[in-house]
């Protein structure tokens, strides 16, 4: 039965990965896609849009360092795991899902947000450090999902 | 296809709405003193080369065709723009059916193309090769019926006028049933306005010169806000008529424009599309934008050319401005 446990708890830590992964790498295409568009018309434009099309890639490095912590604490990544109890896993898995759910949809909000920046870059590119705040602020929401999912990790050691 | 595909296309329309002539670059071509300084003004916003000069009407032409080119580029869906052009389709079978019927043949494939009109969803050369041959099988589906109906009317009426309003109205139904294959709010709403507008411009025309009902019936097409049957039957009585039974429906501006002059009719009825693809502005997914630029740069061209019509006929500033289409930026 203790198998069961840790098989939970590496099941979240592939879920925190997964995610926000998937939804990093669909945002950061998609602002690339429309940056591309500016680009190909104005490549002095660059500079200020790769900040853009970085934006939406940061819940993919949150559910990378929320999995990464849990697979330290279960002891995966020493070699050595620790035997889990069945609600324990459960456990580990469901302080996995704040990030792994938040850190998903935020990605692509943001990509979104962050193709409505782009739009203005493209036609007021001295304006972009509002395009860029605009965006940043659908980043709070994946923080506090990642503070969540830490402190309930945390709390489980 | 998803809004989200659009998001390469959005961001090039973007950065090619700078180069739209804004409020003040029309003014200061309303201002320019003759004909002359208003084409160098244009010059000077890259609008025409200085080679160009002389040939302004060719310049106004490429323009929308290079606009439809840089869609062509960069849709993830052209089928769904073409609503926009296809009435260009009707015009140039127009052309060609009128000299193949006056035996007036053109004698290469480039020496017509002056009453053609591009872009267009068929290349011209297609439809008189078509025609000239009488293979009218080679042509798609939407413009066989036409041509082939229009054909026939013209070899046995040779009634010009019936087979022009016989093609627009093919024309302006095709608009509506493209429009209606996307699926799109935004894009069915502006072929209604399109069609409505046309249909008004036609009933309008039709009233002053007294034309019957059976004329009305061919040349008014389908449309959805604006009762076609009552239309009919208003136009088919008196300008009076018709302009009461259109301040009864949701056009009723239609009729005091009309009040007015018909430029200004005119006008209003470039006025009122423009107002539904403002939409477009704030929108950064969606085929919106890209439709939107295509009729901004049309009414920009519009605008230009009635400017440039105005200046050579030496008419005041006041006068340009009357007549001057609202803009897009």
């Amino acid at each position: 039965m203790n198998n069961y446990g840790l098989v939970l708890a590496i099941l979240g830590a592939i879920l925190a990965a997964l995610l926000p992964g998937i939804g990093s790498a669909r945002g950061v295409g998609m602002v690339g896609e429309a940056a591309g568009g500016v680009i190909s018309e104005d490549p002095s434009k660059f500079s200020k849009l790769l900040i853009l099309q970085l934006l939406p890639g940061t819940q993919g490095l949150y559910g990378l360092l929320t999995a990464v912590l849990e697979l330290s604490q279960i002891g995966i990544l020493g070699g050595d795991p620790v035997e889990l109890s069945l609600a324990r896993g459960l456990m580990y898995l469901i302080a996995c899902m704040p990030i792994a759910v938040v850190g998903y949809f935020s990605a692509i909000i943001q990509a979104r947000t962050a193709v409505t920046g782009v739009g203005i870059v493209a036609k007021k590119p001295d304006q972009n450090g509002k395009a860029i705040t605009m965006s940043a602020m659908v980043e709070t929401y994946a923080i506090l999902a990642l503070l969540v999912s830490i402190l309930a990790m945390n709390s489980l050691k | 296809m998803k809004e989200t595909d659009y998001a390469y296309a959005v961001a090039r329309i973007r950065v090619n709405e700078l180069s739209l002539l804004t409020t003040s670059d029309l003014e200061q071509l309303i201002a320019a003193p003759n004909l002359q300084s208003a084409l160098h003004f244009l010059e000077s916003k890259g609008w025409i080369n200085p080679e160009d000069k002389d040939d302004v009407n060719n310049v106004l032409k490429k323009q929308l065709n290079n606009t439809w080119q840089l869609l062509s580029e960069i849709s993830p869906d052209l089928s769904a723009l073409e609503f926009l052009i296809v009435k260009n389709d009707f015009h140039n079978i127009k052309a060609v059916l009128k000299a193949f019927v006056s035996e007036n043949a053109f004698s290469s494939h480039t020496s017509g193309t002056a009453s053609f009109i591009i872009p267009s969803t068929v290349s011209p050369e297609q439809i008189m090769h078509a025609v000239f041959n009488k293979s009218f099988d080679e042509l798609p589906g939407f413009l066989k019926d036409a041509v082939t109906e229009t054909y026939n009317v013209l070899i046995q009426t040779s009634d010009g006028q019936l087979a022009d309003i016989m093609l627009d109205s093919y024309a302006l139904n095709e608009t509506m049933n493209k429009a209606e294959k996307t699926k799109n709010e935004f894009v069915i709403h502006l072929a209604e306005l399109i069609c409505v507008t046309a249909n008004i411009k036609i009933a309008l025309r039709s009233a002053r010169t007294k034309k019957e009902k059976q004329f009305l019936e061919k040349a008014l097409c389908r449309t959805k806000s604006l009762d076609r049957a009552a239309l009919i039957d208003a136009a088919s009585k008196s300008v009076e008529e018709l302009l009461e039974f259109l301040s009864t429906t949701s056009y009723s501006e239609a009729a005091e424009q009309i009040g007015i002059s018909y430029s200004a009719f005119e006008k209003w009825c470039d006025d009122i599309l423009m107002s539904h693809i403002e939409k477009a502005k704030y929108k950064s997914f969606g085929i919106e934008p890209l439709i939107a630029f295509y009729i901004a740069k049309d009414a920009e061209i519009k605008n230009v050319r009635i400017i440039l019509s105005c200046k050579h006929n030496e008419l005041p500033p006041q006068t340009i401005r009357e007549r001057v289409r609202k803009l897009y930026v």
